[in-house]
């Protein structure tokens, strides 16, 4: 009898537990939004003057039931830390987006991993339900990626749409740095001693091959003729060597930073942005042009003036972008990259996290008037233009002080981009690629 | 009747006390093992291969990263047995150690998280070294660093042990050694080492199988630029998005399972081996 007290009462407890859990889960909405995007990679909200800012989700949730006669959406929203995590995931995820890099979108694609976007080729327009990307995309951003084709023939913009983008280059300390010193990727295979240890490169392969490509074939690519029409794309075909010589040939010139007296002293993705900012025994780090944009606020901060620059030779352009993996729906998916395409949603998240968004409304060009153009008392200004960026005139006054800082970081000019390449998949060469950066480390 | 039923089924309950555990084991210890070993011995199509054997043992770093590991393993036990033994000495004394707070402090460390322990291991003896010699020890001499680390992470991994077998140490054995006539230092080679050798052996197993694997602290102490085993499996199973990365992955872990395998083995003999010793001495 006891027994069976117990077992009733253990019964009980069990389906009392399940009950309330699955209570707690009935939590009413009518249709549901997974999203997978970057940590810190989207404005969530906060707290100005003691009242709660609603962030996007939030802000999409109430559109939603706008524009949806109260229908109610639920945001599922998680977060991932790598494109490879991503990757491995995505089965699992059962995500209606995800934002991955351009070279895993590439990937993704050309392994039929995705669902494209309803996007006219031809006159490179979506459907209406995209209509705020037509409207606010930077034709810059939009050209670059629309002449990106894929394996089968389409263009990167059939499968994703752009959410940030930015470039590589060095954060560098401007008191033991002459802009001079690092205006080339040579600086890595410089024996003087100034720059012995002095910098940190990617812990990621994809990121610090591209500094060895540069030196194995810097001959070829100072013959190139700046001004051709061709110039990047030619580039690029450089850019994205990967045979078996240009592999063998990187990783030697890799090895070489990295043995004693070399001028590479470790390798990093995430804590270098804040090391830079105190480190005493070092002074130029490989960055993404956000995280260079982060380390520069934080170095105002306590007063250590860094820099950014994209090397001569050439740098990469990258951008993340929005993607819906098979399974999605689609529909609710395209509604919201389309909300987050609005020019003032643009620019609370490019606020936020400090990448370029590609977006350019008028709420954007205020924006950017706001946090960069110089007060009047300024006496030396540079006039930068950059219409080619946002469609129309758009000039803006900078600080001379100011210059190779965070607005140039975000607003590479028109030359600095011309020279900057789209990274492409390594493809069937990865496990090669992969082996040569084990011998690296 | 009814007894005997009872009875039966209690031993059957009692039995069934062991499944939940078979269970665990066969999904968590056998069914991964399983995988690994299907992983490396198959291609990326799912089809036999020994290619993934021939990759990995044809590449040279790969025999240099094991050769490294084992001599960073094999040098940071030593170290911390030496540190250790006579810690542990002084806090089996009972003397000394009047209520135990002493050990506690020595095993205070294992309660805080061991990542953030060893980057704040990295900030003081960088600074320390930046300050007197004007360049950074994870900087100019990683291996140096790794180990230094690694001996910081697990020294109360090789105290404990060692002091527990103390513990128990046999005093009348010493005392009567003395009366004998044996000098200290006849007494501690003598006696003393011999009584301890379980203690020993299991603090050596207690610090070179997870120096072995623990590239997390590889990676700090060396800015990312020194690999150990850990390293090449990590790598391969995380950040490569190569076809073959579980093949390759999983040939480098079961190379890895290999290592601390003959290790366990090598020490289980010599300890055996000590005992057996140690019984005929006393007889």
């Amino acid at each position: 009898m006891i027994k069976n007290k117990l077992t009733c009462f253990a019964a009980s407890l069990l389906a009392l537990t399940s009950v309330s859990f699955l209570a707690g889960c009935a939590e009413s909405y009518d249709v549901k939004l997974t999203i997978c995007n970057w940590e810190d990679y989207i404005y969530l909200g906060g707290k100005e003057d003691g009242v709660k800012v609603k962030g996007i989700v939030e802000r999409f949730q109430d559109y939603y039931a706008e524009t949806h006669d109260g229908k109610k959406v639920k945001v599922n929203y998680q977060t991932f830390s790598t494109n490879e995590e991503l990757y491995a995931q995505l089965k699992d995820m059962n995500a209606d987006l995800i934002c991955p890099s351009d070279y895993m979108i590439q990937k993704l694609a050309n392994e039929d991993k995705l669902i494209p976007f309803s996007y006219d080729d031809a006159n490179d327009k979506y459907s209406a339900s995209l209509k705020n990307w037509d409207e606010n995309g930077s034709p810059f951003i939009r050209n670059r990626f629309k002449n990106e084709k894929l394996k089968n023939g389409k263009s990167f913009l059939q499968y994703a749409v752009p959410y940030f983008w930015g470039t590589m280059g060095f954060v560098y300390d401007s008191e033991y740095f002459e802009e001079e010193d690092l205006s080339s990727w040579e600086c890595l295979w410089n024996t003087e001693s100034k720059f012995q240890s002095q910098f940190k490169l990617k812990d990621s392969v994809r990121d610090t091959y591209l500094t060895g490509i540069f030196h194995v074939y810097k001959d070829e690519i100072d013959a190139l003729d700046k001004t051709a029409a061709d110039y990047n794309e030619k580039l690029s075909e450089i850019f994205n060597r990967c045979d078996d010589y240009t592999i063998d040939a990187v990783g030697k010139a890799l090895k070489e930073t990295k043995k004693s007296g070399g001028t590479v002293r470790g390798f990093e993705v995430d804590e270098g942005k804040s090391e830079i900012i105190s480190s005493k025994a070092y002074h130029a780090n490989l960055a993404w042009s956000g995280d260079a944009v982060y380390s520069m606020d934080c170095g105002d901060e306590v007063g250590k003036t860094l820099n950014y620059i994209i090397p001569e030779e050439g740098s990469n352009v990258w951008f993340d972008g929005w993607c819906m993996p098979k399974g999605a729906n689609q529909e609710l998916a395209e509604e919201f990259v389309n909300f987050i395409c609005r020019s003032d949603n643009a620019a609370l998240c490019m606020g936020e996290v400090g990448y370029t968004s590609p977006i350019v409304g008028d709420e954007m060009w205020e924006f950017v008037n706001e946090l960069y153009a110089a007060d009047d008392e300024v006496e030396n200004k540079d006039e930068v233009d950059l219409s080619f960026y946002f469609g129309k005139e758009a000039k803006i006054l900078i600080d001379h002080e100011e210059r190779g800082r965070q607005f140039d970081a975000q607003f590479p000019t028109e030359e600095e981009l011309a020279r900057c390449c789209i990274m492409k998949d390594f493809g069937a060469q990865q496990t090669k690629v992969d082996l040569m950066w084990q011998d690296i480390k | 009747m009814e007894a005997v039923v009872r009875k039966q089924r209690r031993f059957n309950f009692r039995g069934s006390l062991c499944i939940p555990y078979f269970v665990f084991m066969a999904l968590f210890v056998v069914f991964p093992l399983a995988i690994i070993v299907y992983y490396a011995f198959t291609d990326e199509l799912g089809f036999f291969s020994l290619a993934n054997w021939a990759t990995v043992f044809t590449t040279r770093k790969n025999w240099e990263v094991i050769g490294q590991t084992v001599i960073i393993s094999a040098i940071s036990t030593i170290i911390c047995l030496l540190i250790a033994y006579p810690i542990a000495m002084l806090l089996s004394n009972k003397k000394f150690n009047k209520n135990k707070v002493l050990v506690y402090i020595f095993l205070l460390p294992m309660w805080i998280n061991f990542v953030i322990r060893t980057i704040g291991l990295k900030a003081l003896i960088n600074g320390l070294t930046f300050a007197l010699f004007k360049f950074e020890l994870t900087d100019k001499y990683p291996l140096v660093a790794i180990v230094l680390g690694m001996v910081y992470d697990y020294l109360p991994f090789a105290i404990l042990p060692l002091y527990n077998q103390m513990l128990k140490m046999d005093k009348n054995q010493i005392e009567a050694a003395a009366d004998l006539g044996a000098n200290p230092f006849r007494v501690f080679y003598k006696v003393i080492i011999p009584m301890t050798v379980p203690g020993i052996v299991s603090a050596c197993m207690m610090t070179f199988m997870p120096t072995m694997s623990s590239y997390v602290i590889a990676n700090k102490m060396s800015e990312n630029k020194t690999s150990i085993i850990g390293n090449l499996v990590a790598y391969w199973f995380a950040d490569s998005t190569s076809d073959l990365r579980f093949n390759i992955g999983s040939v480098i872990s079961l190379v890895m399972l290999m290592i601390i395998g003959i290790s366990l083995v090598l020490e289980k003999t010599l300890g055996n081996k000590e005992e057996t010793q140690k019984k005929g001495g006393i007889w």
